[in-house]
């Protein structure tokens, strides 16, 4: 099974994701593709965009 | 019994080279380990010896000497247990994993091996007690030839249409035509999979072999030839790198994305049409008046 591992969000998503994962909050997209390249380096898993400045870091 | 000593040895010899021929022919059922040529070339000598008496035996009315042959066949069972655990713990540190019903083809090949060995000694013996030697050597070679020719089942290329595919991303999912296989998210892996990835596209030639590529042990195992023979750039920690098999759920088509060390369309397409057919695989709606009706609607459709 996947596990979603973190969330990284650009901020202007924030009144549309909640919950109980870690979601790391930053202020543009590159920020967010280079937050989310490092955390799927250390925990081995994928990064899969589910546009609009969401990433989530899956692992399979 | 002395009478039958050259007979019994000639059916052994054959028997032996049976065995041998058939490691020969297929590298990828075996483990390259000499300690794995040994264990398989003994038990080959001892089903060929046990075959071997077998005619003998009768012809002396020594009926208590047939019942073990049927204690060896239960004993080479095992073979298949025995090859099938060991690839089962090879296979926690593959890459691109073999998936069980591989194994378990591979296995019940090893174990089917042994019995097609038996048939030649058995063959042979009977030939050179009945005819004469040269006739048992003839019959004996015969064998051989054929137990290559039984044990040759299809193979991918002869069940489905096999052509590159073209790789794309629609935003973030990545396509092999029509078929979307995955969603990436970095930007860097996206530009490598467009330059160095490899689509394949497999259409399936009827209905039987549609049902063969819906199998999903079938798909790992052609991920897994292609990587054995093309070299996968498949690592730990880049799953997207890892090959992948998604169908058209329309067509049933089967959409392969693979990122090989050496961008080589042709050695890709070869190495999956050269997958065998995995016994497990293999189904025959076709053969059925249900599936051929259902077959007919389905083309209707198209």
């Amino acid at each position: 099974m996947s596990d979603i591992i973190a969330i990284v969000a650009t901020k202007d998503n924030a009144t549309d994701l909640s919950g109980a994962q870690a979601i790391f909050w930053v202020d543009t997209i590159e920020q967010a593709q280079r937050k989310a390249l490092l955390l799927a380096r250390i925990f081995k898993a994928m990064v899969h965009d589910l546009e609009g400045g969401i990433y989530l870091i899956v692992r399979h | 019994m002395s009478a039958y000593v050259t007979a019994i040895i000639l059916a052994m010899a054959m028997g032996f080279m049976d065995r041998l021929y058939l490691l020969c022919s297929d590298y990828r059922n075996y483990p390259s380990y000499p300690h794995g040529y040994i264990i398989h070339l003994s038990l080959g000598a001892i089903a060929a010896a046990l075959a071997a008496i077998a005619i003998p035996a009768l012809l002396e009315k020594e009926y208590t000497a047939i019942t073990f042959l049927v204690l060896c066949a239960q004993q080479f069972r095992d073979i298949r247990n025995m090859e099938r655990e060991t690839l089962l713990k090879l296979e926690e540190n593959q890459l691109v994993p073999r998936g069980t019903d591989y194994i378990e083809g591979i296995a019940k090949v090893f174990e089917a091996r042994n019995y097609l060995v038996m048939l030649v000694a058995l063959v042979t013996c009977g030939g050179a007690i009945f005819i004469n030697i040269w006739g048992g050597v003839v019959l004996g070679a015969v064998m051989i030839v054929l137990s290559r020719h039984l044990m040759s089942g299809k193979t991918i290329g002869q069940v489905a249409k096999i052509r590159e595919g073209k790789l794309s991303f629609q935003g973030p999912l990545l396509m092999v035509d029509d078929i979307i296989i995955m969603n990436v998210g970095e930007e860097a892996v996206k530009q490598k999979i467009l330059q160095e990835g490899i689509g394949v596209v497999l259409e399936p030639k009827d209905a039987d072999a549609r049902a063969s590529l819906n199998n999903l042990g079938q798909r790992q195992a052609i991920l897994h030839d292609v990587a054995a023979l093309v070299g996968s750039k498949a690592e730990i920690g880049e799953p997207a790198f890892t090959p992948m098999a998604r169908k058209n759920v329309d067509s049933g088509a089967i959409g392969i994305y693979f990122l090989p060390n050496e961008r080589d369309v042709a050695c890709v397409l070869k190495a999956v049409s050269r997958t065998p057919l995995l016994e497990s695989a293999i189904l025959k709606p076709l053969a059925t008046q249900i599936g051929r009706e259902a077959a007919k609607e389905g083309e209707k459709n198209e």
